[in-house]
């Protein structure tokens, strides 16, 4: 019974954030901006560790706001560095991402030592561990995602509008940068929860997997977001039950697997290609 | 009548380089104006600062006797077709309904007024056989004319079009030539960045030549002569353009 419910609870965690992942993945592929969940995600693990290092608690809530703040900070960063040096967006990106996610690696591994404690932290972070998932946490993600999905549907024409042509849009009124805040601002707190169930080094590719295989079936924007969406859900179910059949094999990576293999599979059968 | 455009004194600066020095230019309603000059002279800055994308060190652009931001929803501005990605996943009839976009605000989805508005507007640029197509089994042609639709769904008085004509098919380029012509003759105005100084004097009313500058503006007999185009282009225009402009 207590089993059932656990897996209940990590299902419907890890379908939540699937969606969630593959509907502002399809903005960031749209925007060709492949690299910005890499680079929130490691920007986020410095924080992570501080909020640890510092509250010592295990407390999710604190953890998500530690990773939030050092990954608002990583984007703005990267902004800064664009906008300061003749570096472009990518060179920017990597960067700072590696930047952060070194200073995360050491945090970690001093409290790593610091604590005495049996969860190897570390590994939770770079690879994920849904399996601790609290039906607490999960009414957040919940309430956070659902936020998140009223808050696209409601600017859904201007977003896709910013996308595809923001000069124009620009040129209507429409202030661009105003869009690509609240889209990074969701983006950001998507994968500072995405980060539990796959873990930093994982995280980009659930944005990026699910809607690349969308693109090959659909050439709607909106259909391409509910098909992301769907990529992403069952790629999160089917993970999961994989890794709870093979004991021991971790949650992230399986997920990751599946998610490949839907947008390998997509690029090799759909009717949209080349 | 009020002029549809008034530029007084325009200076644009990116970085540390002039850009635009000292721009002043005065187009009436009705008019078809190309704006020419060599690379690098400033043209499509000059457009781009006219609908506030860039801001202005000094000077006033102010559309149909208001300033810009009063008016913004008087003027349709068509980028250049190459900044965008054509393999977006979209159709014609929702890149045209972008034209409705600034009317609609953030929140208001489009009526069934705006449909026909933007039904129409595809009709008028002949794209009725692809409105349901993504855009990226599009021509280069049919780009430019769904760029232009979208402008045209913005029903707007002053229409700024940055380098339309490039790469696009003749038939293309004279069917939207016509439209435009047909648009200014019934009051409308467009300001048209080409490229084609063989073209300027069959296609256009007036012209302005810009090269960091205000070289001239006027009516096309007056600005395409040899010394315009010497003081824009320097001393290998005759090179550059074989054209006779000395017979103007």
């Amino acid at each position: 019974m207590a089993v059932e419910y656990t897996i209940c609870i990590v299902l419907l965690g890890v379908i939540a954030i699937g969606m969630l992942s593959g509907m502002l993945g399809v903005f960031v592929l749209l925007r060709g901006q492949g690299l910005l969940g890499d680079a929130i995600a490691h920007a986020a693990l410095p924080g992570i560790a501080l909020a640890l290092l510092t509250t010592h608690t295990n407390n999710h809530y604190v953890l998500l706001c530690g990773g939030i703040c050092s990954g608002s900070i990583g984007m703005a960063l990267v902004s800064l560095v664009i906008r300061k040096t003749r570096l472009k967006r990518d060179a920017a990106q990597g960067i700072v991402l590696s930047i952060f996610f070194g200073c995360g690696l050491v945090l970690l591994t001093l409290i790593q030592k610091q604590l005495i404690t049996q969860q190897p932290i570390l590994n939770t972070f770079l690879f994920g561990n849904i399996a601790t998932l609290l039906e607490g946490e999960l009414y957040a993600i919940a309430v956070a995602g659902l936020c998140m999905v009223l808050c696209i549907c409601l600017f859904w024409k201007v977003l896709v509008g910013c996308a595809f042509d923001e000069v124009y849009m620009h040129s209507v009124g429409f202030n661009p940068a105003w869009c690509f805040r609240m889209l990074n601002s969701m983006l950001l707190i998507a994968i500072v929860i995405g980060l539990q169930s796959v873990g930093v080094l994982l995280m980009s590719t659930l944005l990026i997997a699910p809607a690349v295989a969308a693109r090959q079936w659909t050439s709607s924007t909106k259909i391409m977001a509910v098909l992301a969406s769907c990529f992403g859900a069952s790629s999160g179910i089917i993970g999961v039950a994989i890794s709870y059949n093979k004991m021991g094999l971790p949650t992230g990576p399986a997920i990751i697997i599946i998610a490949s293999t839907i947008a390998l599979l997509s690029l090799l059968c759909a009717p949209l290609k080349r | 009548m009020v002029s549809a455009l008034t530029v007084h004194k325009l200076t644009v600066i990116y970085g540390s380089t002039l850009i635009l020095h000292d721009i002043s230019i005065d187009v009436s309603q009705g008019s078809l104006v190309a704006v020419i000059g060599p690379n690098g002279a400033g043209k499509t800055t000059f457009m781009k600062s006219l609908v506030g994308l860039l801001p202005a060190m000094a000077g006033s652009i102010s559309v149909l006797g208001a300033p810009f931001h009063t008016n913004r929803d008087k003027v349709a501005y068509v980028p250049q077709r190459m900044t965008v990605d054509w393999d977006f996943p979209i159709s014609v009839y929702d890149v045209v309904m972008m034209g409705r976009y600034g009317k609609l605000g953030w929140l208001k989805r489009p009526t069934l007024h705006d449909k026909r508005i933007v039904m129409d507007a595809i009709e008028q640029v002949d794209l009725s056989s692809c409105m349901h197509m993504p855009i990226g089994l599009l021509s280069g042609g049919q780009q430019q004319r769904v760029f232009f639709a979208r402008a045209l769904a913005q029903q707007a008085d002053l229409y700024l079009l940055d380098e339309p004509f490039v790469n696009i098919d003749l038939v293309t380029e004279n069917a939207l030539v016509r439209l435009l012509q047909n648009m200014t003759r019934a009051g409308k105005t467009a300001i048209v960045v080409h490229h084609d100084v063989h073209t300027v004097c069959t296609y256009f009313d007036c012209a302005a030549l810009l090269n960091v500058h205000m070289v001239a503006y006027g009516p096309v007999s007056d600005v395409v002569t040899a010394p315009h185009f010497r003081s824009a282009y320097g001393e290998r225009y005759i090179t550059a353009f074989p054209v006779r402009v000395d017979s103007k």
